[in-house]
């Protein structure tokens, strides 16, 4: 894995606001049961930890629910769109091929000449779009703005027991600033290890329907990967697991992130889990859950979490945050 | 230790599949069937399966699951 240390630096990398969207539909298990689910609403909930999740009206484009996290975000840091000096956007459910969603989002947001990158890396975006961002700011950008966003039902077939009833719409945004050496973002690893095994495949962004095989090993394999991941940057950190406030680990299923907390030695209540409401997000599941962490003021200023994903790909990052006030008192902001 | 390893087995696979599988047929178990058997394994057996184990051949049928075991916790 590539980790790199920006706490090592002159000059340190802060997350200084989070932003968060859900598509505009609540629907619970029993509703998804209603459209064609073959699973109950118990067993639903029993097989993923899913109760319920959030789908886009089909008006909705993937950049206008980034558009809605990414503005909170700024309304929370009491900046004008005018101020990011970059846009990194993730997401794999793209509204079209050209120009990119990041483009379309860039217009949203009414950003002057900042570039707008769109990446790809499935459910780990956002951590390589924080990896970007994190160097952006190091070689100078004053402000990022990094956002995840999927509007993952227009893939979906409902029928299908695999997918049908695990994913959900959302999207989530941080504001990257510089900081003092050794705060903010301490260390941040991105890696992509290329599997023959195409166990999660989407062909076409909006005319295909998202397929996954063999769920069990992505399953085993996912575990595993996070736990390989978080544990690569915590031994390059120094940091032991005992010394981590909260793992945000990437939203994929409940039984997985218990098999992870198993692996890991963790205590359940350390990894946060936004999954009964939100479902699995893909890339956007990490900042809408430290969203609501940090909105729930679960998090205190000097606490130290690990964020984590893994993606089709494989893709695989991890970051570690020291939470300061600047972000706990942005986030206190009515947005 | 091989015959409590078995019988924890077919009682893993009743609580799951609702009746006593045959013991050399294909289970042809889904997905998520496959993920619900391998937890209560690892939480009854206290063993870990690990990614590169689950081979269609190991969890095909009762048998090949109950082999596969014994010569796990053999090692």
């Amino acid at each position: 894995m590539k980790i790199f240390v920006p706490s090592g630096m002159s000059i340190g990398v802060n997350i200084v606001s989070v932003g968060a969207a859900l598509g505009e539909r609540q629907l619970d298990n029993a509703a998804l049961h209603a459209m064609g689910y073959p699973e109950t609403p118990d067993k639903i909930k029993r097989l993923t930890g899913v109760e319920s999740r959030w789908h886009v009206e089909p008006t909705t484009s993937t950049a206008a629910l980034a558009h809605r996290a990414c503005q909170q975000a700024l309304t929370r840091t009491q900046l004008g769109a005018e101020e990011i000096d970059q846009l990194i956007l993730s997401t794999s459910s793209p509204d079209r091929l050209i120009p990119s969603t990041a483009s379309d989002l860039h217009g949203l947001l009414k950003l002057k000449d900042a570039p707008a990158h769109q990446i790809s890396a499935a459910c780990s975006g956002f951590l390589f779009g924080l990896e970007l961002g994190v160097r952006a700011i190091i070689c100078g950008q004053r402000r990022v703005l990094v956002c995840a966003a999927e509007t993952r039902s227009r893939q979906l077939e409902v029928t299908d027991r695999a997918t049908g009833a695990i994913f959900g719409d959302g999207a989530g945004a941080v504001v990257l600033e510089t900081c003092g050496a050794g705060s903010g973002i301490l260390g941040v690893g991105i890696q992509s290890v290329w599997s023959e095994e195409d166990t999660v495949v989407l062909g076409r962004a909006q005319q295909d329907r998202l397929q996954m095989r063999d769920g069990a090993s992505v399953y085993l394999t996912a575990v595993e990967g996070m736990k390989q991941t978080a544990q690569a940057l915590l031994d390059h950190m120094n940091v032991g697991w005992e010394q981590l406030a909260m793992v945000i680990p990437h939203q994929a299923n409940a039984r997985l992130m218990d098999r992870f907390c198993w692996l890991a030695k963790l205590p359940k209540d350390k990894a946060y889990s936004s999954i009964a409401h939100h479902g699995n997000t893909s890339s956007a599941s990490i900042p809408l859950a430290l969203d609501e962490a940090l909105r729930a003021g679960t998090l205190e200023a000097g606490d130290l979490v690990l964020l984590v994903a893994v993606g089709a790909g494989m893709s695989a990052g991890a970051a570690l945050i020291r939470i300061d006030d600047t972000l706990l008192k942005s986030m206190t902001r009515q947005a | 230790m091989q015959d409590t390893l078995e019988h924890t087995l077919r009682q893993i696979m009743i609580s799951l599949l609702g009746e006593l599988p045959n013991e050399q047929g294909s289970l042809g178990l889904d997905s998520f069937t496959l993920i619900e058997l391998i937890e209560a394994i690892e939480r009854e057996l206290d063993m870990e399966v690990k990614a590169h184990e689950l081979t269609p051949e190991r969890f095909d049928s009762f048998e090949s699951i109950a082999a596969f075991l014994a010569t796990k916790r053999s090692q």
